[in-house]
């Protein structure tokens, strides 16, 4: 059990009271406390009446931040935010995602471990939600909204600020857009952008491109390839927690898959790997993506480990 | 806004009273506290639509919530018998969990969400982490690297600076 600091000093002033009135409750808090403990809390309660008060008043601002975090009337009602103010505090992901699966590392820094996501509510109404091991740092100023992709994959709900671009830079990509919708992931070899709703530009040291609702363009080896009309959706379907694979190469699919699943999946046979599928994947049970796999498609799976899963045709 | 707010609170409600009931269920082990904690979760949302004009994702939110509260009432149970007859916790002993519906005021609420934007970055986390997730100092521990004592260490300075913060401008 955690050290609640137990040598009997007569606290010295009202900061030293309330201090151990906080070890006290957050010695409590957890479920690693045990009946000892309160026994003991009950002595230190009995001591000094002003230690039950100082106690109840954390008590009270405990039970209030239940209701945290706080949403204050927002200029625009319409907006749907999640937060007001300068910080961004997730509440999304309970009921789709099982975990609220976030760390922030430090201010501005956000990251995902595998199989995770996270909705992340920005200061000026936008939101991001981040994809499987994804990492982004966020840098708001008066004249620009930076958003930095580190790794993994990100969708960008923006709130429209004409006075302020929202640019996301993923290497050498920016994506600049006013109010829109639209992801930005880095793979293996590329980086691709792809646009559910208006439009977003798209610039490299090179060249500059437009992309248009519905579109998608990847960057590779310095070059833009040319926007090409997708099923975005399908693409996108991550954040619902779908994985939505429709004539995909085998091959492709299971690599999509490999960034939802910690160990190693590999494609025995090269007529499967590069035979189309069409399969939907849940991937918020990570354990039961092969399950899915081995029941919907007509392949064998062989783990050797949770680390190594070999992948035959039946 | 409220009426129209309504009727999207009652169908998240009915769509996921199942998940909710089980969650509250495996804390409370009591199908009449979980019952209780059920109906305090939706008054919550019903009685107070403001709250959730934000909310994106309103079913996920109901969860938590409910949550929530059954964490708080099993700790609160815990608590009871020792905090009895001593004055100024009454109300921790109560067991109706609408007692708490009151506990702090709007304006307060925002004090303390400025607050604990505040705190020192680790606090803060670990703050959140327990609070709003309703994660163990064990586990909390495990997802930021950091043994389960320098979580409760982290919690400690959260609480007091939050109270310190709140204290200063009454």
């Amino acid at each position: 059990m955690q050290n609640v600091s137990q040598n009997e000093t007569c606290p010295t002033g009202e900061a030293d009271l309330f201090r151990r009135a906080a070890e006290w409750f957050a010695l409590l808090l957890d479920e690693s406390a045990t009946a000892n403990d309160r026994a003991e809390f009950r002595l230190w309660l009995e001591s000094n009446p002003a230690n039950a008060k100082a106690y109840a008043e954390l008590e009270r601002l405990w039970l209030g931040s239940s209701a945290l975090p706080e949403v204050a009337g927002s200029p625009s009602p319409t907006r749907r935010r999640v937060i007001k103010a300068g910080g961004a505090l997730l509440i999304a992901g309970a009921a789709g995602f099982g975990t609220l699966a976030y760390l922030r590392t430090s201010a501005g820094d956000y990251r995902t471990a595998v199989g995770e996501t996270a909705r992340i509510a920005l200061s000026d109404g936008s939101t991001v939600e981040l994809s499987t091991a994804s990492a982004i740092s966020v840098n708001f100023s008066e004249t620009r909204r930076l958003i930095q992709l580190h790794e993994g994959e990100a969708f960008f709900t923006v709130a429209a600020d004409t006075s302020r671009p929202f640019v996301v830079s993923a290497s050498k990509l920016d994506t600049t857009a006013l109010g829109t919708q639209f992801s930005v992931g880095i793979r293996d070899d590329a980086i691709s952008v792809a646009v559910a709703e208006h439009s977003v530009r798209v610039s490299s040291p090179f060249e500059v491109q437009d992309v248009f609702e519905g579109q998608t363009v990847l960057f590779a080896n310095n070059r833009l390839s040319r926007p090409a009309e997708t099923d975005v959706g399908s693409q996108l379907s991550w954040r619902d927690g779908k994985l939505v694979f429709i004539s995909t190469p085998f091959e492709d699919a299971v690599a999509a898959l490999a960034k939802w699943r910690r160990g190693k999946m590999i494609v025995m046979d090269k007529a499967l790997a590069r035979r189309p599928v069409s399969i939907i994947v849940d991937v918020r049970r990570a354990g039961k993506i092969l399950e899915t796999l081995e029941n919907g498609l007509p392949i064998r799976v062989d783990s050797y480990s949770p680390w190594l899963t070999l992948i035959y045709p039946r | 806004m409220d009426s129209a707010e309504h009727p999207e609170i009652l169908q998240t409600y009915m769509g996921v009273r199942a998940r909710l009931a089980r969650v509250i269920y495996v804390r409370v082990r009591c199908s009449a506290t979980t019952a209780d904690l059920m109906q305090d979760t939706f008054l919550r949302f019903w009685e107070k639509p403001g709250r959730l004009r934000d909310v994106v994702d309103l079913a996920g939110y109901f969860m938590v919530t409910g949550r929530n509260l059954a964490l708080d009432h099993e700790r609160r149970r815990k608590i009871a018998p020792f905090v009895d007859g001593i004055e100024g916790l009454e109300s921790i002993s109560d067991p109706t969990p609408t007692a708490e519906m009151s506990a702090i005021d709007r304006q307060e609420l925002r004090r303390l969400q400025v607050a604990l934007e505040q705190l020192p970055p680790r606090a803060q986390q670990v703050f959140m982490l327990s609070r709003l997730d309703g994660l163990t100092y064990a586990e909390i521990g495990e997802r930021l690297g950091i043994s389960p004592k320098t979580v409760f260490g982290h919690m400690v300075v959260a609480l007091d600076r939050l109270r310190q913060e709140m204290k200063t401008d009454i």
